[in-house]
């Protein structure tokens, strides 16, 4: 690979080498690891001459220095004067077009989250935020997702629950599963037959539905 | 339903032969439960495969006797059946009905007319039940529900 990169080399770089630009050790692995041993090996006066040669090889591998040469090649593309505290500042939505409505601070208490919707009404606090881009009228949607919303809340209202017998008869054949009934089981169908107002009459037709289905 | 013409059958070819007497016994009791005659073919063909190939014939249809004494003994119950049902199922409860004993006994019960009551001494663990010995008579309907061994 590093091959490859040096054949690719132009002479418009005015032969600057990137590896020594970015300060990364060009030494094959293996003779950086040869190195390394010698380092190790090597005792007294040649301490020093190690020290160099493993504080070099050291450098290519701290990340540290690598984000410091990142860092650097940054700031030679962007300006230093945009490059500040003001970057972490930018609004993604604005940079979209888009605009932030603080609905809090707006007196409108109309629901206007569709996501509102799938929310127990006791849980739900009303958003935040919500998001208007540029050219939409946010009053407008507001009223249409209201719309919708009343909606979707009708159909749930419209729609018919569970009969007391359906659910009864599902308990009862939950009852049966394990094929015994015991007194603990025969005393949950009472108290559930007084809680959902079922006669024993209907109790037995029931019991007569399941057993012959 | 079938629990006590079952048991019938059992009786009439209790000596492996079965009598005149004790078909027409048999023809009764297939009125008092009301039975059809197709509910009645069923359990008929069932006790002809499974009981009356293991019989051995030492007789000649002398259960027709025994028969029509249960019958006559389950007739005398009449309204203190209703009491030793209810017993019995609260009884049985104790030890878990299975879904088919269930199914035999409410059917059997339906037949003496007793089927509701039956149902309370399961299913109504507040209405208050008195705990009975139940007359021999009833012993099929116990055997059914487990409270009864086979060999008992």
């Amino acid at each position: 690979m590093m091959t490859m990169f040096i054949d690719e080399q132009t002479e418009d770089e005015d032969d600057i080498d990137p590896f020594e630009a970015l300060n990364v050790s060009t030494t094959a692995p293996a003779a950086r690891g040869a190195s390394l041993l010698e380092a190790f090996a090597e005792d007294g006066d040649e301490n020093d001459e190690s020290l160099e040669e493993e504080n070099e090889v050291v450098d290519t591998l701290e990340m540290g220095g690598m984000m410091e040469i990142e860092e650097e090649v940054v700031e030679s593309v962007i300006p230093l004067g945009e490059v500040g505290i003001e970057e972490e500042d930018v609004d993604p939505f604005e940079e979209l077009g888009a605009t932030r409505q603080n609905v809090v601070e707006s007196t409108n208490a109309n629901v206007n989250d569709a996501l509102a919707a799938f929310m127990d009404e006791d849980e739900y606090q009303g958003p935040e935020n919500t998001i208007v881009f540029e050219g939409e009228n946010a009053t407008e949607n507001e009223s249409i997702e209201q719309e919708e919303i009343d909606e979707e809340i009708q159909v749930e209202a419209e729609k018919p629950r569970a009969q007391p017998e359906e659910l009864y008869r599902f308990l009862l054949e939950g009852v049966w599963v394990d094929d015994v009934l015991d007194p603990a089981e025969v005393a949950l169908m009472a108290r559930k037959r007084r809680d959902l107002g079922i006669s024993f009459e209907t109790h037995l037709k029931i019991l007569k539905q399941i057993l012959h289905d | 339903m079938s629990v006590l013409f079952q048991h019938a059958l059992d009786l009439a070819w209790s000596d492996g032969r079965l009598s005149k007497r004790g078909a027409i016994l048999l023809e009764n009791l297939q009125e008092i439960l009301e039975l059809s005659d197709f509910q009645r073919s069923v359990i008929e063909e069932k006790h002809h495969l499974q009981v009356i190939p293991h019989l051995i014939p030492r007789g000649f249809g002398s259960g027709a006797s025994t028969l029509d004494q249960w019958v006559a003994s389950l007739m005398d119950l009449d309204d203190e059946l209703p009491r030793y049902l209810v017993s019995m199922g609260r009884q049985s409860l104790q030890t878990g009905i299975s879904k088919q004993a269930w199914i035999e006994v409410f059917a059997a019960a339906e037949r003496m007319k007793c089927e509701f009551e039956f149902a309370r001494g399961v299913w109504e663990p507040q209405f208050e039940v008195e705990i009975l010995v139940w007359p021999e008579a009833l012993d099929p309907i116990a055997k059914s529900l487990g409270l009864l061994l086979e060999e008992e």
